[in-house]
């Protein structure tokens, strides 16, 4: 397979270039701030741009790496990075990723691609719903009781107590437990990562409830996952010559500057912020992704609906992904934004007396 | 990369000043008041000293700053000026020129040129420290003189009255000096490689214009790579579309951007004054803390 064949020039018109650039910003700045997102966003909106899905899936991928590059190294430097716990993760992620696109051969294999897109968006609301929600209770519970530090989950505490060698220590995440337990939480990051490609979906949760990092931290270093990933998967896809560089140089162009900007929001804010943040995405993107469900069903001739009405449900489908990422950024500007006039009032006060 | 002083005791071990007087209610020696410069304890010093002035009237006091060649060392003006804002004294800058060796006949021949030049220069230089004085209300006055350093230091000190101590730069030998002239005289000690030194001290729109002076450098370069690759977009698919190999292009191409243009809006950032908390509470590893350092300031070394 040649990728120049694949790559049908898409003619870069100004609007195309606006709508990569902006995308790629606000994505920028809820990966930089949640660990991850902005890719279900873009991939389906290249596709609607005339891009063909290979393309799509791997110039998105070839911008992912980079920018979680540039906003690990930046939450790196205000110390909320656990490079070793990344590492594992990755590591066990990897062999998710490989399992999980097994997984989606064999149902392509037996169902079609209506069977896979279904199973696909059934992953979606399934996860969403369930993860999503716990995330989004939580993080409401934590803004009741004030925002204060989150206690580490019963059964993070369980298991951390679990003495079953190899034992690890995250420094930075200040926990000790068994390897055992963090292989299968990055594998599962893995398995959605190939399924509805945003892994951090199930990572940081799994970091926060399961391993017992703070959601700081988790977050942070969700971006060291999304870039072992990120790069393997690019250099797959340019193996075989379907990056399209424009595009990924456009989307570059906005993400690395929401990214930074992202990571600069995580440190005006509580830590329970980046769980609210997580699960109000989470929950809008489940909706987008329940309305598609009806035009896979009737693909496969379970249901039947006319056309027009699944036109409908698939744009409203899209609009509501764009909402979600729209409505992270706004949750994520506005925390910033109050939080750095206070800390400026404050600053004032401490150094002219009273203002 | 602030100078360091020694703590020094006067040589004789008393508290009297180096003029042989000792004052009541002031800081008793030159050690307390020299510390008082960096340490801030300044308005009552200054209020004090021009007390004293008023009380002594005729000829001010002064502190002779000399320089080997025609320019003041950056750290030895700053230091220099405090201290005579909070002393109430005058300052006497002087520029010691030392001409090329007298055996080449053919710089003999250039001597009185030389001197203008070197006289003009060091008029030029010298402004930047009167302007700072004048800044603190010290009276500065520059003079130049050639030849030996120790000779003219010495002589200056009996054409001009009540030059009470002397300081000079670091890199002027201790013992020549302390041998010649007899006046008390210090030298700033620099510790280059200290690292942070002067950062609390750092003006914070001399940082947000660095970040500016980086957010267009760097902007530049991003966009002349943005338009290097999309300048030549034909060739460019063409090769990064080849699959195998080539699949190390549109990586590194990914990296290079992120490096360029992650630096860009670090920068520009910043220099919109968004930047990460300063009281935020990462939960961060307990560090190691290194061997403590001691605090470098520029106190005054006696050279004695």
């Amino acid at each position: 397979m040649n990728g120049m064949e694949q790559i049908q020039f898409i003619d870069l018109n100004l609007t195309v270039v606006i709508f990569l650039f902006l995308v790629g910003f606000i994505g920028g700045l809820v990966s930089g701030f949640i660990g991850s997102g902005g890719a279900f966003v873009l991939t389906p909106g290249m596709m609607s741009m005339g891009v063909a899905g290979p393309v799509a899936v791997a110039s998105n991928m070839c911008h992912k790496f980079p920018k979680a590059m540039v906003g690990a190294y930046k939450r790196y430097k205000y110390g909320q990075v656990d490079i070793k716990l990344g590492l594992v993760m990755a590591a066990s992620a990897i062999i998710g990723v490989l399992i999980g696109i097994r997984v989606q051969e064999k149902i392509l294999a037996l169902w079609g691609e209506a069977g896979s897109n279904l199973y696909i968006s059934m992953a979606f609301v399934i996860v969403l719903v369930v993860v999503g929600g716990y995330v989004f209770k939580d993080a409401l519970k934590l803004r009741k009781s004030g925002g204060g530090e989150a206690p580490v989950t019963k059964l993070a505490q369980k298991l951390q107590s679990i003495n079953l060698p190899p034992m690890v220590n995250f420094g930075t995440a200040n926990l000790r437990i068994s390897l055992w337990f963090t292989i299968p939480v990055g594998f599962f990051t893995g398995m959605l990562a190939a399924t509805i490609a945003v892994g951090g979906f199930i990572g940081v949760p799994g970091m926060i409830y399961v391993v017992g990092a703070s959601g700081l931290v988790s977050s942070a270093t969700e971006l060291v996952i999304a870039f072992v990933m990120g790069l393997g998967g690019s250099i797959k896809w340019a193996t075989i010559g379907m990056v399209d560089i424009r595009l990924t140089l456009i989307i570059l162009a906005g993400s690395l500057l929401g990214v930074q900007l992202g990571a600069i929001g995580t440190t005006h804010v509580k830590d329970y912020m980046i769980k609210f943040v997580m699960g109000t995405i989470m929950l809008i993107v489940a909706v987008s992704r329940g309305l598609a469900i009806p035009k896979y069903l009737t693909d496969l001739e379970i249901i039947s609906l006319t056309a027009g009405t699944n036109q409908v449900l698939m744009t409203a489908s899209f609009i509501s992904m764009c909402i979600a990422l729209g409505v992270g950024a706004l949750i994520i500007l506005g925390a910033m934004w109050k939080s750095i006039r206070s800390e400026a009032k404050t600053e004032a006060i401490a150094h002219y007396g009273k203002v | 990369m602030l100078g360091r002083l020694k703590k020094w005791k006067s040589a004789e071990g008393t508290t009297d000043r180096p003029d042989g007087r000792n004052i009541q209610g002031r800081p008793q020696t030159f050690e307390s008041a020299m510390e008082a410069v960096p340490l801030g304890s300044g308005p009552e010093l200054r209020d004090l000293a021009a007390e004293e002035r008023l009380q002594t009237p005729g000829e001010p006091r002064k502190i002779l700053v000399v320089a080997q060649g025609e320019a003041f060392d950056a750290d030895e003006i700053d230091y220099t000026v405090n201290l005579a804002e909070r002393l109430g004294y005058d300052i006497v800058a002087l520029n010691v020129g030392t001409p090329p060796p007298r055996s080449a006949r053919f710089y003999q021949a250039l001597g009185k040129p030389w001197r203008e030049a070197f006289t003009k220069r060091a008029a030029a230089a010298a402004s930047r420290f009167q302007a700072q004085a004048a800044a603190k209300g010290v009276k500065c006055r520059q003079l130049v003189k050639f030849g030996d350093f120790n000779k003219a230091v010495e002589e200056l000190n009996h054409e001009v009255k009540r030059i009470e101590f002397v300081i000079t730069e670091p890199q002027i030998n201790k013992q020549e000096v302390t041998a010649q002239v007899t006046l008390p005289v210090f030298s700033l000690r620099r510790y280059q490689g200290y690292q942070g030194g002067k950062v609390m001290a750092k003006d914070l729109r001399k940082k947000k214009m660095t970040y500016l002076r980086y957010t267009i450098g760097l902007g530049a370069v991003s966009a002349a790579l943005y338009a290097a690759v999309f300048t030549n977009s034909a060739t460019v698919t063409t090769y990064f579309t080849k699959g195998g190999a080539y699949a190390i292009l549109p990586v590194a191409t990914a990296f290079l951007f992120s490096f360029v243009h992650g630096a860009f809006a670090s920068n520009f950032w910043s220099a919109l004054g968004i930047e990460a908390s300063r009281t935020a509470t990462q939960p961060r590893p307990a560090a190691r803390r290194p061997v403590r350092r001691e605090r470098p300031r520029p106190r005054p070394e006696l050279r004695a």
